[in-house]
């Protein structure tokens, strides 16, 4: 189910500045800030200017962002583990 | 306090995207709601639209609902909003021409196409598991959206009582901005702030289009997209050593890059009602299955009314009064006055079965909720004044409710 659509005509679309499109880029870039820090994250998010470049960044984006959502969840696991044993908490 | 008050320790809250009242609940036969009829209409080109039946499953257009879209929708055609004026008395005839020529989302529909906007679905089959929910637990037909406008001002009412003054869909300069404090800002916090790190959780369905895993929660300051978690570990995480006062859930978008949000479950009209349908199913039957369901709160409800008709006129809402700079706030609306009305669905063990609640809410709620359960500060006036959920908690816990829905 987690298939990404292949090519689609309307790729070559424009976006649409106010759309809810760009807005949801703005969350996956600031996302890719928290990786990359703010130049590289402004640079790539700077080449997006068609759905079909939208498409791709998230594409590219998508599987490091919930690679490393997956890390933040198994230390916020470990961490209420500690909690729950009553072990000393290490810094979140 | 009632019991059930005194029992509720957790909080969830699924919000779904784009649907009216009118336009889900009118015609699922469920007596004593207040609801569209086949006397309710609306002109356009010299022609009538009643409401009825008969809803596609996929809308053919995206329903505008920017500020400008509901401002037709609700105090029809030629409407005008003047900044620092009150907002134009309201009689909802304008959702029909909206439809007919708004560009909001998008190309409008074919002519023959309009009176779309004004149909209402057989909930029973199109959405038989948010049906079950509503007859089973409370039916709340008085839920508005917190104003007139589009999803993310909305959205960031139920996270902060307030839009910090944003009356319209972010533009990307806004954005931009935005990234110097790492995200929106609430004057006041948000209720995440307010409850502590370990205090929430966060999670998003990650079934359907990959492209649509993006949770608008995390372009708030302060939240980020790593702290939201798969929906896949719900089930096991309620299991044991949950602590969480609250959690709210996201649907997927599905297909957001190309408008059609297709493979989401969010009930974009774009998309349909199937897969928020299943969700709904998915999210209840994980928390009544869990150790956690006699202790639990869940309200299911939609964002904003997706350009679909209602025939209710919003009333007076309190602005929130948070010291929100104006420069967000493009229309110059005062946020006082309620956007259109919503359905909204309460379930927990501690509710009557099959209630119809009529009290006036709007996302505030939830925080005037949280804040008069967990005993938190009110964030802005608009929670502060709002109603909350705790009178429909009972002295009784009831042992007649689902074990399971859906397939």
């Amino acid at each position: 189910m987690n298939a990404i659509p292949s090519p689609d005509p309307r790729d070559d679309q424009p976006l649409r500045d106010g759309s809810s499109l760009m807005a949801y880029l703005h969350i996956l870039k600031k996302a890719h800030r928290a990786l990359v820090g703010h130049d590289a994250a402004h640079r790539r998010f700077m080449a997006i200017s068609t759905r079909g470049h939208a498409r791709k960044y998230i594409e590219e984006l998508m599987p490091l962002l919930l690679q490393e959502r997956a890390r933040h969840r198994s230390k916020r696991e470990a961490r209420r583990k500690e909690q729950r044993s009553g072990a000393p908490i290490a810094p979140a | 306090m009632s019991a059930g008050q005194y029992n509720i320790q957790h909080v969830f809250v699924l919000m779904l995207e784009n649907r009216s009242f009118d336009h889900l609940f009118a015609l699922s036969g469920i007596s004593g709601i207040t609801a569209a009829t086949s006397s309710c209409s609306n002109a356009c080109n010299g022609a009538t639209y009643t409401f009825c039946g008969g809803a596609p499953a996929q809308m053919p257009s995206d329903p505008g609902h920017e500020f400008t879209d509901v401002l037709e929708q609700l105090c029809g055609a030629g409407a005008t909003y003047q900044k620092g004026q009150a907002y134009p008395s309201a009689d909802n005839s304008g959702f029909v021409s909206n439809y007919a020529s708004s560009k909001s989302e998008g190309t409008p529909p074919q002519p023959a196409e309009i009176g779309a906007i004004m149909c209402g679905v057989d909930t029973r089959a199109q959405a038989p598991n948010l049906y079950q929910l509503a007859t089973e637990f409370v039916l709340c037909d008085g839920w508005h959206s917190s104003l007139p406008g589009p999803t993310w001002p909305n959205r960031y009412f139920l996270h902060g009582a307030s839009s910090a003054g944003l009356d319209h869909s972010p533009t990307s300069a806004e954005m931009s901005e935005w990234e110097v404090v790492d995200g929106f800002d609430y004057p006041n916090g948000s209720i995440f702030d307010a409850l502590g790190a370990d205090h929430y959780r966060l999670y998003q369905d990650e079934l359907g289009s990959a492209l649509g895993r993006v949770p608008q929660v995390a372009s708030i300051k302060g939240v980020s997209f790593f702290d939201i978690d798969d929906l896949s570990h719900f089930e096991n995480d309620l299991k044991s050593g949950y602590t969480a006062r609250y959690t709210f859930i996201e649907p997927g978008y599905g297909d957001i890059v190309h408008g059609t949000y297709a493979g989401g479950s969010s009930q974009h009209p774009m998309d349909g009602l199937e897969g928020g349908d299943q969700l709904a199913a998915r999210v209840y039957n994980a928390i009544r299955n869990s150790p956690l369901w006699e202790n639990s709160l869940l309200v299911i409800l939609y964002d904003e009314h997706g350009g679909f008709y209602d025939s209710v006129k919003p009333g007076r809402a309190t602005p929130p009064n948070d010291g929100a700079t104006g420069s967000l706030n493009t229309n110059g609306f005062g946020f006082d006055v309620y956007g259109v009305r919503v359905p909204a669905i309460v379930v927990s063990p501690w509710v009557a079965r099959g209630c119809i609640d009529h009290t006036l809410y709007d996302h505030s709620s939830v925080l005037a909720t949280l804040a008069r359960l967990f005993k938190l500060k009110p964030l802005t006036d608009r929670d502060r004044h709002a109603n909350d959920l705790l009178p429909l908690l009972t002295d009784t816990c009831r042992t007649d409710c689902p074990q399971r829905i859906g397939a």
